[in-house]
């Protein structure tokens, strides 16, 4: 589920910044509205926690496999949706730097794909299965329920993002149909851990279910209006910004927008062979014996060989002088 | 100088099961006190109604010119350093320099002056050699040491101490006694470990089922092995090799 | 549970190289973020095809292991976790993508060139993020967000959260431990215990969470961390060091250097 840099191209990872910075700067507020110092400990010690228990290999029964923890779930129904997002994002900022889980530059999509999903529409599903009070069938069902809905989400945003940064040649119903189902599955084993916890919770100390305490919920609860409207918002500007930044990058997004939409037909001969023309310019270590004789494009391929060690000697060479004249300069 | 003076208090987490039932002590000397008793005598309870943690629910607590109200809290903690048993507890921030900063900054003193503050704290817990590095790296005594020194850095006029020696090996717990010593400072020292208590304080008060039992001299309480083995206590380890 | 032992050594050994004293640590951490960003964001930049150019790009992760003197085995450890992803997306290309290209004699499809380049995308990506953190702290990453005004509620958690993740970790282990020592059959963790087993961390985090509170409100937190983070000084090395970086990526961009130097020198 955690994107890799490599999955986005500039345009799709900061279109997907600028909407999760958005989402983040109104929790932010949100948070410092509700005024509760006591918060702060709360959301960083929680972040720890799902960080280290999303560690656990829960067995599940029946196969031979395991499952984990949902964090975005089970922060916003600790700590509601705002700051359970904000912790969120602190998790999977060190997830990506420690633990190469995730890349830097894919965050805003990471970020996006797990913790808005989980947090807010976690938390929306918590509020209407729990909305007639709480008791442990409605607890494990709104857990379920929230984990494989967000899950999916999550996982369908993935296939877009990555299609919408046409870095694959995965038809959109290929790719759809393999994430999807797959999350399905994870997200109703998460789903059951994450209820089992939160039903002990309930059973323990309700007190510290968010929305549990009455005072709490006035504040910060969630509309879903509100919601829908940022999800609308979120569209508009994704659109909108993807469909900018289309004519400086037009490889990947018409590429992608003709898989999903289905009209590559619209490409004519003349087209494809420009196109196939433009692989082979931009490839030019590997030019098309049409273009030249198979001579120089052998050629080609030396220089380009010969090209790359030379680079990468002159680099290591003058990292070694560099530390060479260093360590004399301490020594 | 600091005076302490609890009057008829009593507290309790749940109605019905009182932790701490009609207190009465006042500490007004520049002397150090131990607070013995058996598990869940109620020590570090007493110890977290001292800084307001917990609300008495009768009685009176006054410390120096402040009574124990919501307004005074600020003057209050400031007055009185509250070092944690568990000091990973205490210690939140990333480097041993930035924690020993949080309470100077916190009551908005200048960076020269935070700086002074922390080398301060640094030197009388002896650590300054720890000054820049990284909390979670640190050893169980150390990490206890610079729990010391981020009370330090506030400058209270009294310490307030939930079981410092606990988890310390020998030699750690022995340089934190010398540290404890060395400091000029009235202390109130929770703890089982009554040879410490010996060594540190020179008023002792013994609590058993929130009740006061005892309160007197250490030497004499901590040589009673009547009154100690009633309340759950043993003769400390130095009493219990020369009686025999 | 030999994932959460790798995990807590993992983090030990980044912060062991993070805290070493070598040249590449002390360069200020807003110019390592930058550039780090940056690197990644010029290598993702690089049209599916643009392999060749995309090789030049090497020069930042080599330089940057040759002169933090880091080892590649130990990092390339990490690709692990990113390349499965990275690998489904890419291995499908080859099937799609069936468009003929020439490489000399042989014919290639072009959908082989498009895997090659995500791949190398995918490492280049990682081997940049590691020179980060293995020469910047967790508090100089934080203090740099700070400095790009990242709300201080985000950093502070971030810190705390990176504070606590090694305890919590240690916790979590002892009692994945204990458990697995009375009931050694089993693989992890029994259904039956889900929730009571993760139920009491989690009550115990919660309770370590209030303490921590207790102990802050008595040095004086009123809800607003100050200052955070190491301070430290922009020299101008930092900012030379910057500049070149940031100059190597945009030539490397625009300019097939590599087949350029190798032109020359074979005269092609």
């Amino acid at each position: 589920m955690h994107m890799a840099d490599a999955l986005v191209t500039p345009a799709v990872a900061g279109t997907m910044y600028v909407c999760s910075a958005a989402v983040a700067a109104y929790s932010v507020k949100k948070v410092r509205l509700e005024n509760e110092p006591k918060k702060i400990p709360l959301m960083g010690v929680m972040g720890a926690f799902v960080f280290a228990t999303q560690m656990i290999n829960f067995t599940i029964p029946g196969t031979g496999s395991s499952g984990h923890l949902c964090g975005g779930m089970l922060l916003s129904s600790l700590l509601g949706p705002y700051a359970g997002f904000l912790t969120m994002i602190g998790v999977l900022l060190i997830q990506c730097l420690f633990f190469a889980d995730g890349g830097l530059l894919a965050l805003g999509c990471n970020v996006w794909n797990m913790a808005f999903y989980g947090c807010f529409i976690g938390a929306l599903i918590w509020q209407a299965v729990t909305k007639k009070g709480y008791s442990k069938r409605r607890i494990a069902a709104a857990s379920v329920l929230g984990c494989v809905l967000t899950l999916q989400m999550g996982a369908f945003s993935v296939t877009l993002e990555t299609l919408a940064s046409g870095i694959t040649e995965l038809p959109f119903g290929v790719f759809v149909a393999t994430m999807q189902p797959i999350h399905l599955a994870i997200g109703a084993v998460e789903g059951l851990i994450t209820a089992a916890v939160l039903v002990f919770i309930y059973e323990a100390r309700p007190e510290l279910l968010y929305g549990k305490n009455a005072a709490v919920s006035a504040g910060g609860k969630l509309s879903f209006g509100k919601t829908l409207a940022v999800l609308a918002i979120a569209a508009v500007v994704i659109g909108g910004g993807l469909s900018l930044v289309a004519s400086e990058y037009p490889d990947g997004l018409e590429w992608s927008m003709e898989q999903v939409a289905g009209t590559t037909e619209l490409q004519a001969d003349g087209e494809a062979y420009e196109a196939a023309a433009a692989v082979q310019n931009a490839t030019a270590v590997l030019p098309d014996y049409a273009f030249q004789s198979s001579d120089t494009a052998a050629g080609t391929v030396v220089s380009g060989i010969v090209g790359s060690v030379i680079v990468v000697a002159v680099c290591v060479g003058a990292c070694y002088v560099f530390r060479f004249f260093r360590r004399k300069q301490t020594a | 100088m600091i005076s302490i003076h609890v009057k008829d208090v009593s507290f309790s987490y749940e109605q019905g099961t009182e932790i701490l039932k009609h207190l009465s002590f006042d500490v007004c000397k520049r002397e150090s006190v131990g607070l013995i008793g058996a598990n869940g005598a109620g020590k570090s309870t007493l110890l977290k109604l001292l800084v307001g943690l917990n609300p008495v629910d009768s009685g009176t607590i006054q410390i120096g010119e402040y009574s124990m109200k919501k307004q005074y809290l600020p003057q209050i903690r400031a007055k009185l350093g509250y070092v944690f048993q568990d000091s990973d507890s205490q210690l939140f921030m990333s480097t041993v320099y930035e924690d020993i900063a949080f309470a100077p900054r916190n009551y908005g003193l200048s960076p020269e002056e935070i700086d002074q503050r922390v080398d301060q704290a640094l030197a009388l817990t002896g650590i300054g050699h720890l000054r820049d590095r990284q909390i979670h790296r640190l050893s169980g005594g150390e990490k206890k040491l610079v729990s010391i020194a981020t009370i330090l850095s506030m400058m209270p006029e009294a310490l307030l101490m939930d079981e410092p020696s606990i988890a310390l090996d020998p030699r750690n717990r022995r340089n934190l006694i010398h540290i404890l010593n060395t400091l000029d400072l009235p202390k109130i020292i929770a703890s089982h470990d009554l040879d410490m208590i010996l060594e540190t304080c020179s008023r002792t008060i013994l609590l058993s089922d929130g009740e006061i039992v005892c309160d007197g001299p250490t030497e004499e309480i901590l040589r009673n092995r009547e009154l100690l083995e009633t309340n759950g206590l043993e003769l400390p380890l130095c009493m219990q090799a020369s009686g025999r | 549970m030999s994932r959460m032992g790798n995990a807590i050594y993992e983090i030990n050994a980044m912060e062991t190289l993070a805290a070493r004293d070598q040249w590449m640590n002390h360069i200020h951490p807003l110019v390592k973020f930058i550039l780090t960003v940056s690197y990644i964001a010029v290598v993702v930049s690089f049209p599916k095809y643009d392999l060749s150019r995309l090789l030049a790009m090497a020069v930042y992760p080599i330089a940057g292991f040759l002169l933090a003197e880091l080892s590649f085995g130990k990092c390339l450890r990490r690709l692990r976790v990113v390349l499965p992803l990275v690998c489904v997306v890419g291995l499908a290309n080859p099937f799609f993508d069936r468009t003929a290209v020439w490489i000399g004699n042989v014919c290639v499809r072009a959908g082989v060139i498009s895997m090659l380049t995500l791949m190398l995308k995918g490492i280049f990506a990682v081997l940049a993020s590691y020179l980060l953190v293995a020469t910047t702290t967790l508090e100089q990453i934080c203090y740099a967000l700070q400095l790009l005004h990242l709300p201080r509620i985000i950093v502070t958690q971030i810190l705390l959260t990176g504070r606590y993740l090694t305890l919590l970790l240690a916790e979590v282990n002892r009692t994945t431990q204990a458990y697995a020592l009375r009931a050694p059959n089993q693989k992890g963790v029994h259904y039956k215990v889900w929730g009571s087993l993760t139920g009491q961390l989690l009550l115990r985090s919660i309770d370590r969470a209030n303490e921590l509170y207790e102990s802050m409100t008595l040095r004086g937190y009123t809800g607003d961390f100050g200052y955070l983070g190491a301070h430290m000084h922009m020299r101008s090395q930092d900012l030379v060091y910057l500049v070149i970086w940031c100059a190597v990526f945009a030539v490397v961009r625009r300019v097939p250097v590599i087949l350029w130097v190798g032109r020359f020198i074979t005269g092609v």
